[in-house]
C-alpha cells in the first residue's frame, strides 16, 4: 500500500491500514485516523455478529453513508480501510489495490 | 401488504432470510431459517445497534452495511424504526434486494408488526398456480409470525357454499414465473 496514493484512484478520499491493535500502518488522505479506528471496530463487531450466526472469516465490509462509503478489508495481519465518494467505482478500485499489493 | 413486501425480499434469488427487529432488539418478523435459533442471535442483534449507534457518534451515519463472510452475506438496513438483518448467498443482486427492502422499511412501522392481524385461512389455489410455493425451504415453520403459508394439506377446507377466490396472480421475476 505504501506506492499507492489515494489521489491516484477516483473517487478514493482516504485510505488507512492498521494492525490488529488498532494502531495505524500506514495511511493516506483526510482523517485517516478516525477511518482506521472505525474499520478496526467494524471488523470486530462484525466478527461477532457473524458468530452469533455460525458465519466465520469475514472477507469484506462496507459501511454505506448518504454521500460516502467505507470499506473494511480483513488481511493477515493487519485490516485495510478505504473512504470511498458514494459514486466511486469501489469494485474497480479495490481490484487494482489489492492486485498493486501482490 | 406488508406480508407482500416481505416476501418480495425473501423471493429475490439468493435471499435466504430476514429478520425484522426495533431499536430495543425486539424482534418483531423472523423469517430467517429455522437453523438460526433465536435465542442464539438475540446477541447478534444488540451488537446490529451498537454498531449503528457508535458508527453514526464517531464516524458518519451509515443506515446500511454489508458484511461479507465465506458463501454468506449479512445485509443490515435501517428504517425509520426498524432495522432489518437479511442473511444471502454471496453473489446476491444488491441493486434488487435494496429495491425491495426500500419498499419494505417504507411501509412497515414496529406496531403494525407486533400484533399482525391474525391472517384468515385463505383459499389458495393449488401448487400450480404458484409453482413457487413448493420450492421455498421447508423451514418456515407454521409456528412462527402467522404469515400465510404455501398451499399444504393443512389449509382448511372451502366451504362449497363460499365463492370461488380469486386467482392469485402468479408469481415472477424478471419476466419468468417460478
Amino acid at each position: 500500500m505504501a506506492n499507492q496514493n489515494s489521489s491516484s484512484f477516483p473517487g478514493l478520499i482516504s485510505l488507512v491500514e492498521c494492525d490488529e491493535g488498532g494502531v495505524i500502518i500506514q495511511s493516506e488522505g483526510d482523517d485517516a485516523e478516525t477511518l482506521g479506528n472505525v474499520t478496526v471496530y467494524f471488523h470486530q463487531m462484525a466478527a461477532l455478529i457473524g458468530d452469533s450466526f455460525g458465519l466465520e472469516g469475514m472477507e469484506e465490509g462496507r459501511m454505506f453513508g448518504k454521500n460516502m462509503t467505507a470499506v473494511c478489508l480483513p488481511r493477515d495481519h493487519s485490516t485495510l480501510g478505504a473512504l470511498f465518494e458514494s459514486k466511486a467505482k469501489i469494485d474497480n478500485v479495490l481490484s487494482t489495490l489489492m492486485s498493486g499489493n501482490g | 401488504m406488508i406480508e407482500r413486501l416481505v416476501n418480495n425480499v425473501l423471493d429475490v434469488p439468493g435471499v435466504e432470510g430476514l429478520c425484522l427487529f426495533d431499536r430495543e432488539c425486539n424482534i418483531l418478523l423472523n423469517q430467517l431459517p429455522d437453523y438460526f435459533i433465536e435465542e442464539l442471535f438475540d446477541d447478534a442483534l444488540q451488537r446490529v445497534i451498537s454498531l449503528y449507534e457508535t458508527v453514526d457518534d464517531n464516524f458518519i451515519p451509515c443506515d446500511d452495511y454489508l458484511i461479507k463472510y465465506p458463501g454468506k452475506w449479512i445485509m443490515l438496513r435501517r428504517g425509520k424504526d426498524v432495522f432489518t438483518l437479511i442473511i444471502t448467498d454471496e453473489g446476491v443482486n444488491q441493486v434488487t434486494l435494496k429495491m425491495t427492502t426500500n419498499l419494505l422499511l417504507k411501509n412497515v412501522r414496529p406496531d403494525t408488526l407486533v400484533n399482525p392481524a391474525p391472517t384468515p385461512a385463505p383459499a389458495e389455489p393449488t401448487t400450480t398456480q404458484n409453482p413457487r410455493a413448493t420450492t421455498r425451504p421447508p423451514y418456515r415453520s407454521q409456528t412462527r409470525a402467522p404469515m400465510p403459508q404455501p398451499a399444504g394439506n393443512t389449509r382448511a377446507p372451502m366451504s362449497a357454499n363460499k365463492p370461488a377466490p380469486p386467482k392469485k396472480k402468479p408469481r415472477t421475476f424478471r419476466g419468468q414465473s417460478y
